[in-house]
Order: C-alpha cells, then sequence, then structure tokens
C-alpha cells in the first residue's frame, strides 16, 4: 500500500463519519469525502505529517458548512414553503441503512436534532461526542480556545436536551 | 456557585460540568445533594445523561468502496494528464526514452484493462449510472416542484382572468341591462299596491 492509499486508510472513516451526522444525507456525505480525499492527495506533500489529522478534519468541516450553507441558499431561492421543500427531500421513512439499524426512537430524534444544531456547537458535539476527540485536539481542528470547546460543547448538548424534552418531557 | 445549597437555576447551568466531572469534590458534593432532593432537577439529570450516552454510542461509518473508488479514478485521471517536466540537457535522451517506455505501460495496462479486466470498466459504469439516477432524481424533483407553482400560479391567474374578465363585465352589463326593465317593474308593483290600499 503506498503513502496516499495509507493516508485514506487511516482517514476515510473519520471523514466520513463526520460529513454524515453533519449533513444528515449519506449522499452529500459521500460527495465531501471524495472531495476531502482527493484534496489529501493534491496537498499531501505540502502537509506536515504530525498536522495530517487536524488539517483533514478542517477541510471536512469547512466543505460540510459550505455544503449546508449551499443547501439553505438554494432552499430560500426555490421553496415557497422550505419545510414542505425539506420533506420532500428528506421523506419521514429515510431508506438509509443506518438510519433503519438506529436503536431506538430516542436515538432518531437525537440524530435529527443533532443535524439540526447549528455551528460551531455541532461540529464539537460530533468531534467530542461521536468521534472521541480530545478538547485540544478540537481547538486545534477549529482553531479555537480550549475554553471555548468546552463552552459550546455543554450548550450544544444543553441544546440537544432542550429539543429531546419537546418530544419526551423527562426521561423516567 | 454556592456550595451550601444549590437553586435549580444554578443546577441547570451546571449540569454538563458535572456530567463532564469538571466540578471540584465539594460542589460535586452539594450539586448531588440537591439531584437527591429535588425530582424536576434529577429528570433533568436523567434526560443530559441519555443525550450524552446515547450520542457516544451513534457508531463510527466507513465510507463506501464505491466513493474510494471514484477517488481513485479521479487520482488516476489527474495523474495522466500532467505533463512531465523537462530535464536538463544531459539526462534528457534518458528521460525521453523512460516517456516513451511509461506511456507503452500506461497503453498496455489500459488495453489489459479493457480486455481483461472489464469489472473494472463495469464498476465505473455502475458508479456513473448511479451518478447519473441520482442527478435524475433531483432534476425529477425540481421539475415536479417548478410544476407545482406554476400549477397553483396559473390557477390563481385563471381564477383573477375569469373574475376581472368575465364574472364582473357580465355582472356589469346585466345590471345596465336589465336596470331600466327591473325599475319598470317596481313601478308597476307600486302601482297595484297603492290601487289595493
Amino acid at each position: 500500500m503506498n503513502g496516499f492509499e495509507t493516508a485514506v486508510d487511516r482517514h476515510q472513516r473519520k471523514v466520513y463519519t463526520f460529513a454524515r451526522y453533519y449533513l444528515g444525507s449519506s449522499e452529500e456525505a459521500e460527495d465531501v469525502t471524495q472531495e476531502v480525499l482527493i484534496k489529501l492527495w493534491r496537498h499531501q506533500s505540502k502537509i506536515d505529517p504530525d498536522g495530517q489529522h487536524a488539517w483533514i478534519m478542517k477541510v471536512t468541516r469547512n466543505a460540510c458548512f459550505d455544503r449546508l450553507r449551499r443547501r439553505q441558499s438554494a432552499a430560500k431561492v426555490f421553496a415557497e414553503d422550505p419545510e414542505e421543500l425539506a420533506s420532500a427531500r428528506v421523506p419521514a421513512d429515510d431508506p438509509d441503512p443506518e438510519s433503519r439499524a438506529a436503536a431506538s426512537d430516542f436515538q432518531r430524534h437525537l440524530r435529527i436534532a443533532l443535524e439540526q444544531l447549528k455551528d460551531p456547537m455541532k461540529s464539537i458535539v460530533i468531534l467530542r461526542e461521536i468521534q472521541g476527540l480530545k478538547y485540544q485536539e478540537i481547538a486545534e481542528t477549529l482553531e479555537i480556545p480550549l475554553n471555548t470547546v468546552r463552552v459550546y460543547l455543554h450548550r450544544g448538548r444543553q441544546k440537544l436536551r432542550e429539543q429531546l424534552r419537546e418530544v419526551y418531557g423527562h426521561v423516567s | 456557585m454556592s456550595l451550601d445549597a444549590m437553586s435549580c437555576e444554578e443546577v441547570l447551568v451546571g449540569l454538563e460540568s458535572y456530567l463532564d466531572g469538571e466540578l471540584d469534590a465539594a460542589a460535586a458534593a452539594t450539586f448531588q445533594a440537591h439531584l437527591e432532593s429535588c425530582p424536576a432537577c434529577a429528570a433533568e439529570h436523567r434526560l443530559a445523561e441519555a443525550v450524552r450516552s446515547e450520542l457516544r454510542a451513534l457508531p463510527a461509518l466507513d465510507a463506501p468502496s464505491s466513493v474510494l473508488r471514484e477517488v481513485q479514478h479521479e487520482i488516476e485521471r489527474e495523474r495522466f494528464s500532467k505533463p512531465p517536466a523537462l530535464p536538463s540537457t544531459g539526462r534528457r535522451w534518458a528521460a525521453l526514452a523512460a516517456a516513451v517506455l511509461a506511456t507503452a505501460a500506461i497503453g498496455l495496462s489500459l488495453w489489459q484493462q479493457s480486455t481483461q479486466q472489464p469489472k473494472i470498466e463495469q464498476d465505473r459504469a455502475a458508479a456513473e449510472a448511479a451518478e447519473i439516477a441520482r442527478a435524475t432524481e433531483e432534476a425529477r424533483f425540481a421539475l415536479a416542484y417548478m410544476n407545482q407553482i406554476t400549477r397553483r400560479a396559473s390557477l390563481k391567474l385563471r381564477d383573477d382572468i375569469l373574475i376581472e374578465r368575465v364574472a364582473a363585465p357580465t355582472v356589469r352589463g346585466l345590471t345596465r341591462a336589465l336596470t331600466p326593465r327591473l325599475k319598470q317593474d317596481r313601478e308597476a308593483e307600486d302601482t297595484v299596491d297603492s290601487d289595493r290600499s
């Protein structure tokens, strides 16, 4: 396996995982993953090997952010009723295998609430809670202070809690 | 944060820090005491714990192999479309010979792929077909939505035209035509009534 293939093997899962949970769409996550890995190939000789992980997650997050912004702009242009457009695009019974396999209703609602979270809370929640990055790693990836990571993480989880409280009340 | 006793508001503010083990021992103990005595805060704590644990239970996901194949194809396309740099005079012949050999090797590889490895082409065709199907679906959705907007717009336009150009003039015309006759009928009724009285 050559150097790039090794890098792909090492990074494809974290890129796709982040994009999938950020965008809520397997199709868009696939596009982002492809885009990011090709960028990695083009720039690999210029990237410090110790900083490769932070670089790739930064590029992934930026690609997801751009894609979401384009999606929201398109919704404003075309939709009389943005919710109608959104519901037409994402059917209630998502045929995606990961969705079908979701262990519980709670988890499904949690994923929906996560998709609706604003950045940087969304990025930080995904990086910390799903992908297990340390605060320092997140701070380097997003280029924000360490304490800001902590604040946004707590705020993000609080927002998720508020969304789920509306659906479930409190957990017994 | 007061260590004597905590208000519910203080608990809600500090809940995530408590969950992450960021409070010192004394503060954590006070927090715990409040949770044990306040059912509402205890319920909020349970919800916060559930959110955190369910997030951590979400699985890491592998990119589909079709994505990785597309990356490989794109890299090959870029690699072979770049022209080689000109070498210094002393190595020019060697570089030219290497380029000829490389071209022959690529040609042979492509010939082998086309005759002996149809699967690569099949995979590429399948990936392209999937992409076309996705684009078709997107276009279909966009057309259906435009159709819906047009239908709504055209129905409203039809109604506006009917009201303005057909119904309203008809009512005005009938009114003008019938007014003298209606006036006559009213006058005749008035005459009959006055005769009766």
